[in-house]
């Protein structure tokens, strides 16, 4: 008989292994729920913080897109400071005068690329030290938003009128005492189901009557439901001015012609600074935005705090990392038997190395999915408790959530995995639980 | 019936000048001191020795779990002494069925899953490991235990068990280490019966034991003592 080497060519299918150690996993899961449980909770924790996080951001943003969008995407908005009209300016932008209302035509007439142009003047929700309230009757509400608007502010805004009409040059020019009150604002003080019963009555803002003309429909979007545009009170930017002489911030919403946005952008940026009389040297007094802008920095924002969040999850998933590789160097420890048994029918150092390493992945999915349900979970609360809030578990949610399990589960389990794959069977065979 | 034949290559197995040597400390234990040793086909073999004479190591060394510090082990004309872990591992896979004194069954698996375990590393598929091990299972007795879970058994259920496991991949040759060492009389009289009728229907049999009874099933007594062969004779 020929003495000859042999070349095994066995191979052991992924599916038979992945079966097989599915099965002895489940089974070290069933007989120490406690011990796998401890396991995966770093695992369970990491999960959640960034399931959740990601759930919350992307509601909100997508809450605020729609409510930026609402004001037009084709249209750049102009005014006098950067960042939120309704907080205070900063100590640099503090002297900047705010935008003449009379700009706007200005822009539509000068820039091609401009087609309309209207204004919003903003009334601060406090005036001569006593908030603003609106009463109409007995019923009363401050949380109202008074501004003033040109006639055709509402057309360019996108605002649809749920019942009335918007404003009238004329009412305008002659500081009618007329309102457009936001759908909230006309539930507040005309009762649950105004319809079109607001519509000629009078509604009170600092003792002086004005006639309700128009009430606006039902706004999408806002923060967790919320959008002030709903308690708006509008009245006619003339109007305004008299009513409210000290109040001159002004908001200009300057329609571009449709695919001109950018073009827009910059022809009103030229005519704006010289209408401001800027040198070439000195840097703009305004502050020129689009909804498509505002979003991005949002989005810039929420990326910052996902990113974050993630660094966070790195080291709940590190700590989970840790409970693995114990449970792992203790089920190989305790099963060193059978793995001499497995090496004795035949078992090569990959076969045993890839079932605990299964066994690993396995139970770090396993902590994955926990969270990514108990994520969820938590996740279906809050849409119970804030309206608007919508149940989307975002896919890179997920996929962080199962993929970095998966990680973990590899990197964790891979020395114990390794350590059981070197076992010198006749050793493994004969070793006697301590 | 023994076959005594010297040639080289005429034999299942064939060991030539085997020593194995471990290292305790800073002493040398001699395990095994110069073994050769000739098995045939269908032979039925019985290694005999006290505790320390070496019968353990011969064993490991013959089932391919362990190679020897010097000599040369042929099985079935392979040069086990130049095998690496892997092919190792497929001989053990393909030529030796093993059956150990604790059973060593996968506890909470059933009757079925245990024996199907060789069938897996040998890569063969889920209807055909299936129809193998209901096969192995019928021929130890236990077909109408299959789906019992391994510590739903008794003792002697679980041995035939074990013995299907070794059968399952028909081994060149079962190797059983005190294979009734934790079985009651009666029990064990049951499992040698199994072994010897293994043995006559065409399988190679060598058991390690230290009880003259078992040993006598067997045709062919191999004793040990301190690493070296003392008596190599046929049985009665």
């Amino acid at each position: 008989m020929p003495v000859h080497t042999r070349k095994p060519t066995r191979h052991v299918p992924w599916r038979d292994s992945v079966s097989t150690s599915v099965f002895l996993a489940l089974e070290s899961l069933r007989a120490h729920p406690g011990r796998a449980v401890l396991a995966v909770l770093g695992i369970v924790v990491g999960i959640v913080t960034v399931s959740l996080v990601a759930t919350v951001l992307a509601n909100v943003r997508n809450q605020v897109a729609l409510l930026f969008r609402e004001l037009g995407t084709d249209n750049v908005f102009a005014f006098h400071l950067s960042g939120d009209p309704y907080s205070p300016p900063s100590d640099e932008e503090a002297p900047r005068m705010p935008l003449d209302r009379g700009f706007g035509d200005v822009i539509a007439r000068q820039a091609d690329s401009v087609e309309a142009a209207a204004a919003q003047i903003l009334i601060p929700t406090v005036v001569n030290g006593r908030a603003l309230s609106a009463r109409a009757g007995s019923a009363v509400s401050d949380t109202v938003l008074v501004e003033g608007a040109s006639a055709n502010f509402f057309d360019i805004v996108g605002a649809e009128f749920a019942h009335g009409r918007p404003f009238t040059d004329l009412e305008d020019r002659a500081a009618a005492r007329v309102a457009v009150l936001g759908a909230s604002l006309a539930r507040a003080l005309f009762g649950g189901d105004a319809g079109d019963a607001a519509l000629g009555r009078e509604v009170y803002l600092l003792g002086e009557p004005y006639s309700v003309v128009g009430v606006l429909a039902q706004r999408r979007g806002g923060f967790f439901g919320e959008n002030r545009q709903d308690s708006v009170l509008a009245i006619p930017a003339g109007t305004a001015r008299r009513r409210f002489p000290d109040s001159d911030a002004t908001v200009l919403y300057l329609r571009s012609a449709p695919g001109r946005l950018r073009e827009a952008q910059t022809e009103i940026e030229t005519v704006l600074r010289k209408l401001r009389r800027l040198g070439p040297e000195e840097p703009n007094d305004f502050n020129l935005s689009t909804s498509e802008q505002i979003i991005g920095t949002l989005d810039r924002v929420g990326a910052g705090i996902a990113l974050a969040t993630i660094a966070l999850a790195a080291v709940s998933l590190m700590i989970g990392g840790i409970g693995i590789a114990n449970v792992m160097i203790i089920a190989v420890t305790e099963r060193t038997r059978e793995i001499g048994l497995r090496m004795s029918v035949g078992a090569r150092p990959r076969d045993v190395l890839r079932q605990f390493l299964i066994e690993s992945v396995l139970l770090s999915l396993f902590g994955g999915a926990c969270g990514l349900a108990v994520a969820a979970l938590l996740a279906a609360l809050l849409t119970l408790a804030v309206p608007g809030f919508l149940l989307v578990l975002p896919l890179w949610a997920v996929a962080f959530g199962l993929g970095s399990s998966c990680l973990t589960g590899i990197l964790a389990g891979y020395l114990p995995a390794r350590q059981a794959a070197r076992m010198d069977p006749v050793e493994a065979l004969r070793y006697e639980a301590a | 019936m023994t076959s005594r034949d010297t040639s080289p290559g005429a034999h299942l197995l064939e060991l030539r000048g085997v020593h194995k040597v471990y290292q305790v400390g800073s002493e040398e234990v001699r395990a095994l001191d110069g073994v050769d040793l000739d098995v045939s086909q269908n032979e039925y073999v019985a290694i005999m020795g006290a505790s320390g004479s070496g019968k353990s190591t011969l064993m490991n060394l013959l089932g391919c779990l362990d190679t020897p510090s010097s000599g040369s082990y042929r099985l079935n004309g392979v040069a086990v002494e130049a095998l690496d872990d892997e092919e190792l591992a497929a001989i053990r896979n393909e030529e030796i069925g093993f059956v150990f004194q604790t059973f060593n069954l996968l506890a909470r698996a059933t009757a079925l899953k245990n024996v199907e375990l060789p069938l897996i590393y040998a890569g063969l598929g889920k209807q055909e490991r299936r129809r193998k091990a209901e096969r192995a299972l019928e021929r130890v007795g236990l077909g109408d235990r299959m789906s019992h879970r391994s510590n739903e058994l008794s003792g002697g259920q679980r041995q035939r068990v074990a013995v299907a496991r070794a059968l399952v991949n028909e081994p060149s040759i079962l190797l059983a280490d005190e294979p009734t060492g934790n079985l009651d009389s009666t029990t064990s009289g049951e499992i040698m019966e199994l072994f010897d009728e293994l043995n006559r229907s065409g399988n190679t049999v060598i058991l390690v034991t230290h009880e003259d009874d078992i040993a006598g099933h067997a045709r062919r007594i191999v004793v040990l003592r301190d690493g070296k062969i003392i008596s190599d004779e046929p049985s009665r």
